[in-house]
């Protein structure tokens, strides 16, 4: 309690919060250009915090990491691109509610569901170190390979009405992943001879490719004059539109408060990754909400579902980086980087010898997320009214600011290349029917699973399925494919009913 | 200019056998790339640590599709129910299918842009395609073309050459412009 309260008073200062306040700008305006990201961001701002006094610096990379992607979430929303790799999965609802005409609901529930979901998430991480920690660390390589299996079979959840489509677009992601050095072996797969190739193909530029250029070459496909706002919409975006969006998020709070939760203990597990987080949560919010049937399709609670995970997570992905050491991103290894600088030294002493400074970082998530939720407000406001710009305006600086993005992820001009190809596949996919989600679930899902499998292989050969919280999790992910797939056939019916 | 609802009176419906049509070819182009993996997969010589998971899902991706592309090749009725709209687009119960020559335009664009780059570098390129795609592609008239391409440059390269320190790619020709 003591260490508690000696954390919060010591990030309860005027000049700490305007430092939040700066932050939190920089935070989202990192994850309004697509490409930079929160691992940019870290990269980029460790330098100018030489010097400063610790308190400030983790002030400020703890607050700016926090928020990245409730600003990644706006051109998600109005374009269609991510500005994160994890708020893809935002795209799926949150773009089909612009088109409509409804930005405004998206990005007011947005950014509730952002807001509210950092709190909930810190607070969960909070409440839940004691219980989390010695689970998290004792999950071994089967357990979290059949984890992985468990989140596969959401395939089935977001592919919707069309799984044999979902299924072969999460293999050609899963492929797709395969690409480049293996780290088990050191051998090249499908590099072709190319250099750029051994790093493998980023997510940043799958992304990009599959719903960033896929939707601007839809927009522009649609005619000069067409705007993202389609149909018989009203142009003037009324600020109640924000309002009705955050509603949302409270009305359905039992939504709110689970996908927290679950952001925050996804997060905790390292090497799970956020990408796959917000993935999962979508599924999860797609198979058991009520009335589903519109997921997919402007669901306001499909952007509810991901938006909160987003920000819990990065709560969740603190503790085994401060706690343990063991950074479960590059982000966080960054972050840990700038710890060490600062003189901190993240490992399991921080529980007994410096517990107020994680009660600091509690406090400094919950802070950053209200105010980044604040401070973007008026902006959305206005920044809704784009989707009934004309694509002539439009379309050209989203592009040139993608094939930027896509560049300066590693400065190879090859991954631009591959960015438009895998552009006019995802155009492809979203004309034809294939949905799109899944490709991003198998890309990220894939290494991991590959990753743990050979480990589990190697410590305990094949008969690693027959531990008992695998095999439970195998059991389950059975369940959920079978569930999934007879939601989706009493989907299909209902739809030729109509 | 009337710009109150450029879309409206654009929405059509699409026909099935068109939809059924860029399946097959988006099948047929998995279905190669998933056997042209497998191949690689077993004439490359790799150990069964690197071979196992591409192998795996090469081989569900190839057994898949290839099912896929058989029902929609010989029983196309079954894609009529259900499977036909596009992801994310359902407006008032229509479905939107892109005008042909808008699309093909689009996609040209595009090439033309990232081949610019390439050739010419990011700078070159950007400005080219400001004006191509605003003046030429969408009819705004050059006063406007012009300001808006200047500002947007001048925005990204205060983003990306100032704020982030980045220089971007100049190009085969080695064209780099610094403004």
């Amino acid at each position: 309690m003591e260490a508690m309260l000696t954390g919060f008073a010591s990030i309860a200062q005027v000049d700490l919060l305007l430092v939040m306040l700066a932050a939190v700008l920089l935070g989202s305006f990192f994850g309004i250009v697509p490409g930079l990201g929160g691992t940019v961001g870290l990269a980029l701002t460790i330098p100018f915090l030489f010097g400063v006094e610790p308190i400030y610096g983790i002030v400020f990379l703890v607050s700016m990491h926090a928020v990245v992607h409730t600003g990644a979430s706006i051109p998600a929303i109005l374009f269609g691109v991510p500005g994160t790799s994890p708020t893809a999965a935002t795209i799926l609802d949150g773009h089909p509610m612009a088109e409509q005409g409804r930005a405004g609901v998206a990005m007011g529930a947005q950014l509730a569901a952002s807001g509210i979901g950092g709190v909930g998430g810190a607070l969960a991480l909070a409440a839940l170190i004691p219980v989390l920690t010695p689970v998290a660390m004792a999950m071994n390589a089967p357990t979290i390979f059949a984890l992985i299996v468990f989140g596969m079979t959401f395939i089935v959840a977001v592919s919707r009405t069309s799984i044999p489509e979902g299924f072969i677009a999460a293999l050609f992601g899963m492929l797709i992943a395969m690409v480049g050095l293996n780290p088990h072996t050191g051998i090249g797969r499908f590099t072709f001879g190319q250099l750029w190739l051994w790093d493998g193909i980023s997510i940043v530029v799958v992304v990009l490719g599959v719903f960033g250029f896929a939707e601007m070459i839809a927009l522009g496909a649609r005619g000069v004059d067409s705007t993202i706002a389609e149909g018989d919409v009203e142009i003037e975006m009324r600020w109640s539109q924000l309002w009705e969006g955050t509603k949302a998020v409270f009305q359905n709070w039992w939504l709110t408060l689970r996908t927290s939760v679950m952001g925050a203990v996804i997060g905790i597990v390292p090497g799970l990754g956020g990408d796959a987080a917000t993935w999962i949560c979508y599924a999860h919010a797609a198979q058991t909400c009520k009335n589903n049937e519109n997921f997919g399709n402007g669901d306001v609670r499909g952007v509810i579902a991901v938006e909160t995970t987003n920000n819990a997570k990065e709560g969740g992905a603190l503790l085994p980086t401060v706690v343990f050491g063991i950074p479960g991103s590059s982000g966080m290894a960054i972050l840990m980087g700038a710890f060490l600088i600062m003189g901190i030294t993240p490992g399991p002493e921080m529980l007994t010898e410096h517990l107020d400074m994680i009660w600091a970082i509690v406090g400094i998530l919950v802070i950053s997320n209200l105010l980044c939720m604040f401070a973007l407000y008026p902006l959305s406001g206005f920044a809704a009214k784009l989707t009934f710009v004309r694509s002539t305006y439009v379309v050209p600086p989203i592009l040139i600011l993608m094939a930027v993005g896509a560049f300066i992820v590693r400065g190879v001009w090859q991954d631009v290349v591959l960015a438009v190809i895998l552009g006019f596949v995802g155009y492809g996919m979203k004309k034809w029917g294939f949905p799109r989600g899944p490709l991003v679930l198998g890309f990220v899902l894939a290494p991991l699973a590959e990753n743990y499998l050979i480990k589990s292989l190697g410590l305990y050969g094949v008969s690693f399925v027959t531990q008992p919280i695998p095999l439970i999790l195998l059991f389950l992910a059975i369940l959920s494919l079978g569930y999934g797939s007879w939601e989706s056939r009493k989907g299909k019916i209902a739809q030729g009913d109509e | 200019m009337d710009r109150g609802n450029p879309v409206k009176g654009r929405l059509r419906k699409g026909t099935n056998s068109m939809k059924s049509r860029g399946k097959t070819i988006l099948l047929a182009f998995l279905l190669l790339i998933f056997a042209g993996s497998i191949y690689m997969d077993m004439s490359m010589g790799w150990s069964s640590k690197a071979l196992m998971m591409p192998l795996i899902i090469a081989s569900c991706g190839m057994a898949v599709s290839g099912v896929l592309l058989g029902y929609v090749l010989f029983f196309p009725e079954i894609f009529g129910k259900g499977n036909g709209k596009m992801e994310g687009q359902v407006i008032s119960g229509q479905d939107v299918v892109s005008e042909d020559e808008d699309e093909v335009l689009m996609l040209f664009f595009i090439a033309a842009l990232t081949g610019m780059i390439l050739m010419l570098g990011f700078w070159i390129a950007m400005g080219v395609g400001f004006v191509l795609f605003m003046a030429v592609i969408g009819r705004e008239s050059w006063k406007v073309t012009v300001i808006f391409t200047v500002m947007s440059m001048v925005t990204i390269y205060m983003i990306v050459q100032v704020g982030l320190g980045v220089s971007l790619y100049g190009g085969m020709f080695g064209l780099s412009i610094s403004l």
